[in-house]
């Protein structure tokens, strides 16, 4: 039955195959017990798992000088921000909910996003 | 209606503003919408502080609760929120200076050109020091994922930029950093 598939000479099938097999259920029938070939599959690359988006762009890395100049240029830029004092505004909203008043949605917001269903 | 708020949390929650702005200003383009991201954020996460862990990178959640609120709001816009990849950075030549000191309203430039996920990326770890598995969870990706988007952000910075890292600044250092053809990383 799977024996056809064995044997198909296709070896991407045949593998894909081999992988879904599972395990314990290859040594309890004696498939695939040859060592050499369990480690072959073992090392089969698993068509579900790698993110191959991921390994093209690792070769892509830079040398460590670079990152370390755009780590810093970038906590520059952040630092910028970070460092600025809380405004205002922040620390009245936070005294407004801690008291209870529950500001509604865009009250205090100078852009138009008002849900039109919050109004008062 | 809400249980009590712990005064603790307040304080933290202040204390956290600062980064929180940081992390707006990424999102929107440091747009000027950035502060009411943050109030909406703060509010979100007033109301739902009893789903905040004791113990947990509150960061993190308020990051998270950013996000969230900041694309359910362009979605609600209709607006594209991605960039086509390179589109915007492909336009962008920024030369650096001869000295290879680099303007830093260039490099705010280039930083608002990267594609959106590949900036968050960058600066959830590069700014706001999130731990990869802290950022993977903000995001809602694979902390791989998030590697390479930090690390492709990265690249197309220096590309960007022009940034070398050794110190011959020759035009062939860029190509070989631009290509990845690095001689000692590959073959």
């Amino acid at each position: 039955m799977r024996r056809a598939e064995e044997s198909s000479g296709n070896s991407g099938t045949f593998f894909a195959w081999a992988r879904s097999y599972p395990l314990k259920l290859r040594k309890r029938t004696g498939h695939f017990g040859v060592p050499e070939l369990q480690q072959a599959i073992a090392f089969m690359p698993d068509p579900n798992q790698p993110d191959k988006e991921n390994q093209e762009e690792d070769a892509v890395e830079l040398d460590s000088q670079s990152r370390d100049v755009i780590g810093e240029k970038l906590k520059d830029v952040y630092a910028d921000i970070v460092n600025q004092p809380v405004p205002d505004r922040f620390r009245e909203l936070l005294d407004q909910l801690e008291a209870g008043d529950q500001p509604k949605a865009g009250e205090q917001l100078s852009s138009g996003e008002k849900g039109g269903s919050e109004q008062q | 209606m809400n249980e009590a708020v712990a005064p603790e949390f307040k304080t933290e929650l202040l204390s956290v503003i600062p980064n929180l702005r940081a992390f707006a200003y990424s999102l929107t383009r440091a747009s000027d919408r950035a502060d009411d991201l943050v109030q909406e954020t703060l509010m979100k996460a007033w109301n739902k502080h009893h789903t905040f862990q004791p113990g947990t990178n509150l960061k993190a959640w308020l990051f998270t609760i950013m996000r969230n609120e900041f694309y359910s709001q362009m979605r609600k816009r209709g607006r594209e929120v991605q960039d086509s990849e390179g589109v915007m950075a492909g336009q962008l030549a920024i030369h650096p200076e001869q000295d290879g000191h680099m303007d830093m309203t260039d490099f705010k430039t280039a930083l608002k050109s990267l594609p959106e996920d590949q900036r968050e990326a960058l600066v959830l770890i590069g700014a706001e020091g999130l731990s990869y598995e802290e950022a993977a969870e903000v995001i809602g990706v694979a902390i791989g994922t998030v590697k390479s988007r930090v690390s492709r952000a990265r690249t197309r910075l220096a590309e960007i930029l022009g940034i070398q890292g050794e110190s011959d600044f020759g035009p062939d250092a860029v190509a070989t950093k631009v290509l990845g053809m690095r001689p000692a990383s590959v073959r």
